[in-house]
């Protein structure tokens, strides 16, 4: 169950297109961090770390390094939609060069959650195709545990933190961060401008999140419409925010969450 | 020996796991940062967490705005007198984002680095001359210089402005720059 042809193949299809969008969103956005730029190498390596200030680092972290880290992250996410979508076995070698293209980018700039997603399920990827081609379910079911385990953790992380603050129990972090230009539109401040509707909103984000490893124990269906609802508030969120690539690393971690609700409720004796 | 390959990852897997879980209710000491940053063992950092400091100023945009004087007239002081200087001018400016930002927004991760650096120097006590962070100054800066593109005889100061929620769009003056030139 845990090998099951189809969770290699959707892995993979969903990693190789958020690092297409994450790899060609740094190609585009190189020349901020280009020497003599606001975010420029020569600037952050003045710092003053040794090894910051060395050629290999200056090669990597310069823009030149990153566009051809970026160019890098787009055509091996290519490649492993190519793979996907033609049925062939995951090529390990091209997850190994973008766990090391992730790294490199990482030295660079603090990822923010979706490049970690994105290292953790291309390291679970690597982890289910070698057991698939070795194989050993166990080192197949070591990659599941850890992306869906990871995916299980930021949702009830997120969850639970909110509801640690009255802020968030009573929408009054939501409504104004929903007022705001960086973090609403105008039509979030409409839907919060009543405090009634902002604390709905609050515990109908708050909720989900904390049940989340919950979700894990329904039939397969249902965990399907539950993730699906997640990604529909990614996509909310995408779009209010800009942070256009989270639903994609979201989406990556997903195939796993499937195969690891199924794996805890065989293992239940739910079904 | 392949055999093996299984347990240990599992047992390795089980091990990270369990270092998230309390990586999650902890600060995150100096080793730890670079796992962290490599997403071995993540801070899951969303809204809502003491860490991100969120919850306090959640309606705050912040914006950098700029302008140029000769530079005769920015000899002495910050405040230079507003007939000699240009208008101010936005250089990043928060406003609603367009619908296709949801799909395709590259340079989201540099205007949030930027606005860090910003916020950073809007933060630091007024009195502090010269500003405590000289390298988010020179990156803001240079930000500025290179939206604006002053003359050769011109300076440039820019200011981080503060605007608190959508009904009230009156900028509040947070940081103001010296003069710098070209």
């Amino acid at each position: 169950m845990i090998a099951a042809p189809w969770l290699p193949q959707a892995a993979s299809l969903t990693l190789g297109a958020t690092a297409v969008l994450v790899g060609s969103g740094w190609v585009a956005d190189a020349p901020r961090w280009a020497d003599g730029g606001p975010l420029g190498w020569d600037l952050h390596r003045l710092r003053g770390r040794r090894l910051w200030r060395s050629r290999a680092f200056a090669m990597l972290c310069a823009a030149p390094g990153l566009r051809a880290l970026g160019l890098a992250q787009t055509g091996l996410g290519g490649w492993l939609v190519i793979v996907a979508l033609a049925g062939a076995p995951v090529p390990l070698v091209a997850l190994a060069a973008l766990a090391m293209v992730l790294a490199a980018q990482s030295l660079r700039e603090a990822g923010n959650a979706a490049d970690k997603l994105l290292s953790i399920a291309t390291v679970g990827l690597a982890l289910i195709a070698l057991g698939a081609r070795l194989n050993q379910p166990l080192l197949a079911f070591a990659g599941v545990a850890w992306v869906g385990g990871q995916l299980v953790l930021a949702y009830a992380t997120s969850g639970l933190s909110k509801l640690r603050h009255a802020r968030w129990r009573d929408g009054t972090a939501v409504r104004a961060a929903l007022n705001s230009y960086n973090y609403g539109a105008p039509w979030t401040a409409r839907l919060t401008r009543h405090p009634a509707r902002a604390r709905l909103l609050a515990w109908a984000i708050i909720l989900p999140e904390v049940a989340f490893p919950f979700a894990l124990l329904l039939p397969r269906a249902a965990l399907m419409i539950v993730l699906a609802g997640f990604l529909a508030f990614h996509g909310v969120i995408a779009r209010v925010m800009g942070l256009n690539v989270y639903p994609w690393a979201f989406l990556t971690a997903y195939p796993a969450t499937l195969a690891l609700g199924a794996w805890l409720r065989a293992a239940l004796g739910l079904g | 020996m392949v055999e093996a390959l299984g347990p240990l990852a599992l047992a390795a897997v089980l091990v990270m796991l369990a270092l998230s879980v309390r990586q999650q209710f902890h600060r995150v000491e100096r080793l730890e940062i670079w796992l962290e940053r490599l997403g071995i063992v993540p801070q899951w950092k969303f809204f809502g967490q003491d860490a991100v400091g969120w919850v306090d100023d959640d309606s705050d945009d912040w914006h950098v705005v700029a302008r140029c004087a000769p530079i005769a007239d920015t000899d002495a002081d910050t405040d230079t007198d507003d007939d000699a200087a240009t208008p101010w001018r936005p250089v990043i400016w928060i406003e609603d984002r367009r619908w296709y930002h949801g799909l395709w927004n590259p340079h989201f991760r540099s205007n949030v680095r930027l606005l860090i650096l910003a916020e950073r120097l809007a933060m630091a006590p007024a009195e502090r001359r010269p500003p405590p962070d000289a390298l988010a100054t020179l990156a803001i800066a240079r930000a500025c210089m290179a939206r604006l593109a002053p003359r050769a005889d011109q300076a440039l100061q820019f200011a981080v402005v503060l605007t608190i929620g959508r009904s009230d769009r009156r900028l509040a003056r947070c940081f103001l720059s010296d003069w710098y030139v070209p």
